[in-house]
């Protein structure tokens, strides 16, 4: 208890605190769009944040505090999802359904469709599309996310964006016309169940 | 042929220009790669500005959010409807378990 490291610090710890508080809604749609659930993100952000705090002095002030967060909340949906099976499998007959059944907007695609495709990605594609095409997380803060170069986070983008289209919309008439003899994807499921 | 020494001095320069042009190549590749290295090094430059709240849009253009780009809105559709619901209480209880431990704190000093 004589060292500094062992002092209490409450008001380092209620500015820590107001910064876990402001970032919350954030942290609760990237994981929502992880994993695609309500109760299981919530659940992963209470997670996070109690991880947080017990590593805040690991936190050097000054420094992004979000990427920090997010990348907090990202290694723990990683280890989530290596334990626990229901976050593995996410039902995708469910998120078939609901890829059917969502209405139709007039407006651009369908929020549904698009949470419901979302959660057939890859999920390295998955978790750069929600920080930067939902949160507004920059090229470099996502790379510090998760911790690799620049150059992967942009493929990772494209590939996912493109990918999440076909889903969406279903191929487009040039992926049609480049490979006219394979049947579509689902088609072949139905009819050998 | 005793002639040849002088030209040859004269015709050296004009057949060093294109070995320079050989030169100016291959170290054109160094400057290939000093410009995509200073592109990027650019590139993660001009990031932290751009996520400046005003730029938000300006930002978009570039990236994943192309003004009329349907998975760039929808994706942010998304983000806003979570954002936008009321914090759940476990959260705020969570917290106020978190400031109860900073009061104790405070308590002990």
């Amino acid at each position: 208890m004589s060292g500094d490291e062992d002092a209490p610090k409450p008001d380092e710890d209620a500015g820590f605190r107001s910064q876990l508080i402001e970032i919350i809604p954030a942290l609760r749609a990237f994981a929502r769009g992880l994993c695609g659930n309500r109760d299981l993100a919530d659940d992963l952000v209470q997670d996070a944040m109690m991880r947080a705090w017990a590593a805040r002095d690991s936190y050097a002030p000054g420094t992004r505090f979000r990427a920090w967060m997010f990348m907090i909340l990202r290694n723990h949906y990683y280890t989530t999802l290596r334990k626990s099976a229901r976050l593995v499998s996410w039902d995708p007959e469910v998120a078939e359904r609901i890829l059917v059944a969502g209405p139709t907007q007039q407006d651009g695609l369908n929020v549904q469709d698009v949470q419901a495709a979302l959660l057939k990605l890859p999920a390295e594609q998955r978790e750069v599309l929600l920080l930067i095409g939902a949160n507004g997380v920059s090229y470099e803060e996502a790379a510090e996310i998760m911790g690799c170069a620049i150059g992967t986070i942009k493929s990772r983008l494209a590939r996912g964006r493109a990918a999440l289209l076909v889903l969406v919309e279903g191929p487009s008439e040039e992926m049609e016309a480049a490979k006219p003899a394979s049947p579509r994807k689902g088609e072949p499921v139905t009819t050998a169940k | 042929m005793q002639v040849w020494p002088v030209s040859i001095g004269m015709r050296q320069r004009a057949v060093a220009a294109p070995q320079d042009r050989t030169k100016v190549t291959i170290l054109h590749k160094s400057d290939i790669v000093a410009k995509a290295v200073s592109v990027t090094a650019g590139e993660s430059v001009a990031m932290p500005s751009a996520k400046r709240p005003g730029r938000r849009d300006e930002k978009t253009a570039g990236a994943a959010r192309l003004p009329d780009d349907p998975v760039g809105a929808a994706l942010r559709r998304l983000h806003d409807e979570v954002v936008a619901e009321p914090i759940p209480d476990e959260f705020l209880k969570l917290l106020a378990e978190i400031e109860q431990r900073i009061e104790k704190q405070t308590d002990q000093e």
